[in-house]
């Protein structure tokens, strides 16, 4: 039986996926979403963060058959075109992007965050994000990103 | 190679489960980690991997009369966030909001937590205080057992192959204004319990429940602890005595080993915290 | 211009996007994957490797062990302590050593390959500490090292500290420890090499691509040229991709198999093989006069560098060259030595023994200023190096010092969280301060860099660089000088950058050295550009004396002409000549002395003064850091966003080193056993930047990465032995060392009761 789900808007059919697959290889191996990357491996870095049906999760601990028939949104769905999704000009305008190799798990959990307390508090924001290791901001810019990316989402524009 | 089934009904589920080598999938968080290790090790797989998250009986969460229920399938993070929990099992829905990240909150289940047996889920230890019985069912039918007779030893349960949690029967105390969770890790978020405590108080000190994790092969209730709250007088020298009783408890159990030194103070301090801030809870709603 | 911008750094948008490719991102469909045999535990000699297992697996095409190395065995960064053995010759000499590498046409095939491969080892007594190695007759980790199992002792001395200490109305004497410690850069290592045109290609992640091919070809006993590196985008390094990880395994398979070949650590394995931050034991003894005035300092250094020599001299030499402190101190005597043993190896991590002893000489301030009834804060600022002031190796400080302002920026919110303070049932709060000073690049040594900066046909301009960038941000940066120095806008300029065959040497991303070193050579690059440009003007224009200014991207003569200077590109273009600035740079210095380690080690020194607010709970013994304050002194910074952005990385990395990072071999492998601080671990940070320019540097920049952590710990240390009424000393302040001083400062209550 092919493995079917909607990625980033798109159907996709995986013919051959085996039961203990992660959602994580299915994604970077067979369907090129290089965007989730992993870390650890054990569901503690969050590198491999994902939208599954609009909620965050570590694709690493995430078979590839639970997404059957379900919405997966990687960093790559997020932009239309040119125009960063407001998650990720927030990102990219505070400085919160490093090396990194975190970023576009931290835009993810940002993002199901961001959906549910679109005006997060800076605990809020600090427990949500907990879940995605940095090694290089200290999350200093990664809480201010977060609250710039809400502001777009609300459309208030530019924070000063 | 595993094959992968996502039963609709939990008799199909059942059927699956009772096949050789079928292991159920109750979220993954614990189990994707430990087929990783297996396929890092060249390991045997499991022939089926049956998920059960989809099984709309075991996501029945029922609060309030006299049966109160938990499905098996609900996630942390529907506990962390349900208005209903935190209103009538607060000490449940302090506990999930503290089990590891929000990624990993979103996919485990109370089922799943019980069934890996830790002694330090964070999960379990609610649940033990809330008296919880576990309802498992199989081909044979369905059986009951207490939490704490279901786990024997850390990560080892009464569990057969073939059976499955299906919820627990949860006996919450009377007033779920004097619940409270307390975790201690090596950093604040994301961290396994060094030690976890779930504490309820009454206004009559009628019912008490205490509760230690991380401490046993699987989270405990503090019976002699209990029975020092019910016969004493409400206040801090109390909480003392009932944090003294709970590291001899400990003690008693466990004996004096290297990580003692930490845990008996440790314990005696966080369980006169948790009494007090039980206790101010009653008090702030008075 | 740009210079003193917060532009956004460069590659932003390709990283927000997912699209960025790093070493890990690197395998294709196709490539042989492959995997490491390595062994459990050491030293011991092998007796038999059996490939026959493996190759009787479907997919595995080969497996390599030592004898397969065309090449020398023994890399390593620092030429004088090559010493690692990539491919175990018939010895271990530490756990999780490779004895043979596996390809195959799947990970899976090359994994199965890896553990079919049957090993014999003959295991034998080792050393697994330094005193154990210090021990007579104790085995030899690396018998070919002329000192024994001492890698090497460095002293400094200067005045005559016992005299002194004699005069002293205070001395204090303690010991400090601090574990080792997990780089954890969040890309684990991974690379891809291929075999074209007779030469062997390797992509990967790396903080210097130039010493990589240097060892690739010294492995592989070819000429340098027939290896080209490219670094990959590097997913953070901290000093942990500093020693060549994959790249020998890759270049050797691709040598040999002539196929694509890729390779990627698993976390596990990315913990398990690679270096560490050491370890040390301090133990410090100093004296002050009764005005608080430091008279002398004497402390001994120990540490162990693993089987593997690695780092393990920078890190000594550091550790003795910064024992002191930022502080005046007339009468040294400092003994640092390092030790072989047969842990595994432990190498550069960010600071370089600087934050370990920081830990000491901060804990030293307070001792000396309890002791004597001063205020620790005072007591800073009255011992703070100022511009004049001579270091422990006799080095005059003549400019560009900026510890005191630092100190002054962070001392009235150290004085508000003091006098805000509380302790109540709960929670003791507690503040604390820290202070470092810290040379930029390597100690003692050469460490230049070369740049190019070429003016093109097209009008467009290129900066070629072999400065690795890996998050911190040397991209944006030296392009931010290229173009004030040409005052050109940024946009106009293109990089090429970490690729063995475009750019030359820039040395290591390593020791906060590359705003500085490479910085300055950028800048002789740009210089040496506008010399080209101006000479080819006249030379078109045929006039050997006319005067000619680059500025606003054109070239305007004195009589009033102006020429795009892509013009005179083209101009010289016909005669062949490519209108390319050359650049180099490399800091002035003088070796130190090897009995008294006097010299000139460096040309620059970065100082910082940063203050921690830490609140420590009273049942469970967590420490929770509120705030930190981090003045930095970086000369100047180019890239305001990007210095604070080092500021606050540094600052929770040194919580993580303060309050949980502990690497225990063989039990905290993994990221549920090694734990980093979280965002809700991380305190509120104020970066406060301090500009005291240095006459040396570009712009009067220095450098912070480094800097940036190395103040945290002690002064997380400092707040908690202050709520706690009693000292911390060992790092990490792990709970139990938290729950046993909480008894203790108890006890003390009840007795006075």
């Amino acid at each position: 039986m092919p493995l079917k789900f909607t990625l980033n808007g798109k159907e996709v059919c995986l013919e051959d996926v085996p039961g203990e697959a992660t959602l994580l290889e299915v994604l970077r191996q067979r369907l090129g979403m290089l965007g989730a990357k992993e870390g650890c491996g054990v569901g503690e870095c969050g590198a491999c963060t994902v939208l599954l049906d609009g909620k965050a999760v570590d694709s690493c601990l995430t078979a590839a058959w639970q997404a059957a028939g379900r919405q997966v949104t990687t960093v790559e769905g997020l932009a239309q075109g040119e125009t960063l999704h407001p998650i990720q000009q927030g990102f990219a305008d505070t400085g919160a992007v490093q090396c990194g190799f975190c970023t576009p798990g931290m835009i993810l959990t940002a993002l199901d965050l961001v959906e549910q307390a679109p005006q997060p508090s800076e605990d809020q924001i600090r427990r949500a994000m907990s879940g995605n290791l940095c090694r290089c901001t200290g999350y200093h810019d990664v809480v201010r990103a977060v609250r710039r990316g809400a502001k777009y989402l609300r459309g208030e524009g530019e924070e000063q | 190679m595993s094959r992968f089934l996502t039963p609709a009904t939990v008799q199909e589920a059942l059927k699956a489960l009772a096949q050789p080598g079928a292991k159920v999938l109750a979220g993954g968080t614990d189990l994707m980690i430990s087929l990783r290790q297996a396929r890092m090790n060249g390991a045997e797989l499991p022939e089926l991997l049956v998920d059960v998250t989809r099984l709309p009986e075991i996501t029945r969460m029922e609060l309030d009369g006299p049966n109160c229920y938990l499905g098996a399938g609900l996630t942390f993070r529907f506990l962390d966030e349900s208005l209903e929990a935190r209103r009538r099992v607060p000490v449940l829905a302090q506990a999930a909001s503290m089990v590891g990240s929000m990624q990993v909150r979103q996919t485990g289940t109370i089922g799943g937590n019980v069934a890996n047996g830790s002694p330090a889920a964070d999960g379990m230890s609610a649940l033990v205080a809330l008296d919880a019985v576990a309802e498992i069912a199989s081909l044979e039918g369905v059986r009951h057992c207490p939490l704490s007779e279901l786990i024997t030893a850390p990560n080892q349960t009464t569990l057969a192959p073939g059976e499955l949690i299906l919820g627990y029967i949860i006996t919450p105390p009377p007033e779920p204004e004097g619940q409270v969770f307390l975790k201690v890790g090596r950093r604040h978020e994301v961290a396994v319990s060094r030690l976890n405590m779930a504490a309820c108080l009454d206004r009559e000190l009628t019912d008490p429940r205490v509760v230690l994790g991380s401490c046993f092969p699987s989270p405990r209730r503090l019976v002699d602890v209990e029975a020092l709250i019910k016969s004493g007088k409400p206040g801090p020298e109390l909480w003392q005595a009932a944090g003294e009783q709970a590291a001899s408890h400990f003690t008693d159990v466990c004996g004096w080993r290297s990580s003692a030194t930490y845990k008996v103070p440790a314990i005696t301090r966080i369980t006169a915290r948790a009494l007090k801030r039980a206790w101010a809870q009653l008090e702030g709603r008075s | 211009m740009s210079l003193g911008q917060s532009l956004i750094r460069v590659g932003t948008q390709g990283k927000v996007r997912g699209e960025t490719r790093y070493g890990f991102d690197m395998p294709q469909a196709g490539d042989l994957h492959l995997a490491c045999v390595r062994a459990p535990k050491a030293p011991a000699k092998i007796l038999s490797i059996d490939p026959a297992p493996a190759m009787a697996i479907p997919g595995v095409v080969r497996v390599f062990t030592a004898e397969d190395v065309p090449g020398e065995h023994r890399l390593g960064i620092i030429a004088v302590t090559q010493d690692q053995e990539f491919m175990a010759p018939g010895w271990v000499r530490q756990p999780y050593q490779c004895v043979a590498l596996v390809a195959a046409e799947t990970l899976e095939a090359a994994r199965a390959g890896a553990r079919a491969v049957k090993v014999e080892y003959d295991f034998q007594p080792g050393v697994y500490s330094f005193e154990e190695a210090m021990a007579p007759d104790a085995p030899l980790v690396q018998p070919e090292h002329a000192g024994g199992n001492l890698l090497r002792e460095n002293k400094i001395k200067q005045g005559d500290a016992d005299a002194a200490m004699k005069d002293a109305a205070v001395v204090v004497e303690a010991t400090y420890t601090t574990e080792r410690v997990e780089h954890c850069a969040l890309e684990v290592e991974g690379g891809r090499a291929w075999w074209e045109d007779g030469r062997v290609m390797v992509k990967a992640c790396t903080q210097n691509p130039h010493y990589d091919q240097a060892d690739i070809a010294r492995f592989l006993g070819v000429p340098v040229d027939r290896v080209r590196v490219i670094q990959a985008e590097t997913g953070g390094g901290f000093g942990g991709k500093l020693d060549l990880s994959i790249q020998p395994f890759l270049a050797l398979a691709a040598w040999h198999l002539k196929r694509p070949v890729c390779l990627r650590y698993s976390r596990e394995e990315s913990i398990r093989a690679t270096g560490k931050r050491h370890g040390l034991w301090m133990h410090f003894i100093s004296g002050a006069d009764e005005q608080g005035n430091i008279l002398a300092l004497k402390a001994r250094i120990t540490g162990d560098t693993g089987a593997f020599a690695s780092y393990g001299l920078a890190v000594n030499q550091r550790a003795a060259v910064h024992a002191t402190g930022p502080y005046r101190t007339a009468n040294v005597d400092v003994i640092a030595r390092m030790a072989y043993t047969n842990n595994t190896f432990n190498g550069a991590m960010r600071g370089f023994g600087c934050p370990q002893v920081a830990l000491a000489h901060e804990a030293q301030i307070d001792a000396i200023a309890a002791g004597l009834g001063l205020d620790p804060f005072d007591l800073r600022k009255q011992n703070a190096l100022r511009q004049g002031d001579h270091t422990s190796t006799g080095q005059l400080l003549r400019a560009g010092v900026g510890l005191l302002e630092c100190l002054e920026r962070i001392e009235p919110i150290y004085r508000k969280w003091k006098a805000e303070l509380k302790h109540t049932d709960d929670y003791l709060e507690g503040v604390g301060v820290g202070a470092m000073f810290y040379g930029i690049g390597n100690t003692g040594a050469s460490n230049p860099s070369t740049a190019q900066v070429e003016w093109m046909p097209n009008g467009r301009v290129t900066l070629f660089t072999g400065a690795a960038d890996i998050g911190q941000g040397s991209d944006t940066v030296l392009l931010q000088i290229a173009a004030s120095r040409l005052a050109l806008p940024v946009e106009r300029i293109d990089l090429c950058r970490g690729d063995t065959d475009k750019t030359t040497n820039a040395g290591a991303t390593s020791a906060s050295r590359q705003t500085y070193i490479s910085g300055n050579a950028v800048m002789g690059a740009a210089d040496n550009l506008e010399m080209q440009l101006l000479q080819g003007a006249r030379d078109m224009l045929k006039e050997r004396h006319l005067e000619v200014e680059l500025r606003g991207g054109l070239l305007k003569t004195s009589d009033g002409r102006e020429i795009e200077p892509a013009e005179v590109v083209r101009h010289l273009a016909k005669s062949g000549v490519r209108t390319m600035g050359e650049g180099r740079f490399d800091p002035n210095f003088t070796a130190l002395d090897p009995q008294t380690g006097q010299g000139r080690p460096y040309a620059a020194y970065a100082y910082a003064a940063q203050c921690a607010r830490v609140r420590v709970d009273t049942a469970s013994a967590m420490v929770k850091v509120t705030d930190v304050a981090a003045a930095h002194d970086v000369g100047r910074a180019v890239n305001p966003r990007a210095v604070q952005g080092q500021i606050c990385g540094g600052v929770v990395m040194g919580v993580g080193m303060a309050l949980m990072e502990e690497y225990v071999q063989g039990r905290t492998d993994n990221l549920q056993s090694y734990h980093i601080p979280t965002a809700a671990d991380a305190p509120n940070i104020t970066p406060l930047i301090v500009e005291e320019p240095e006459p040396t540097g570009p712009y009067g920049a220095k450098g912070v990465g480094e800097p940036a952590l190395i103040p945290t710990a002690p002064a997380i240390a400092g707040a908690v032995g202050q709520a706690l009424g009693r000292p911390m000393r060992h790092l990490p302040i792990t709970l139990e060392r938290v729950m046993e001083a909480l008894n203790a400062a108890e006890g003390d209550t009840n007795c006075e009761d």
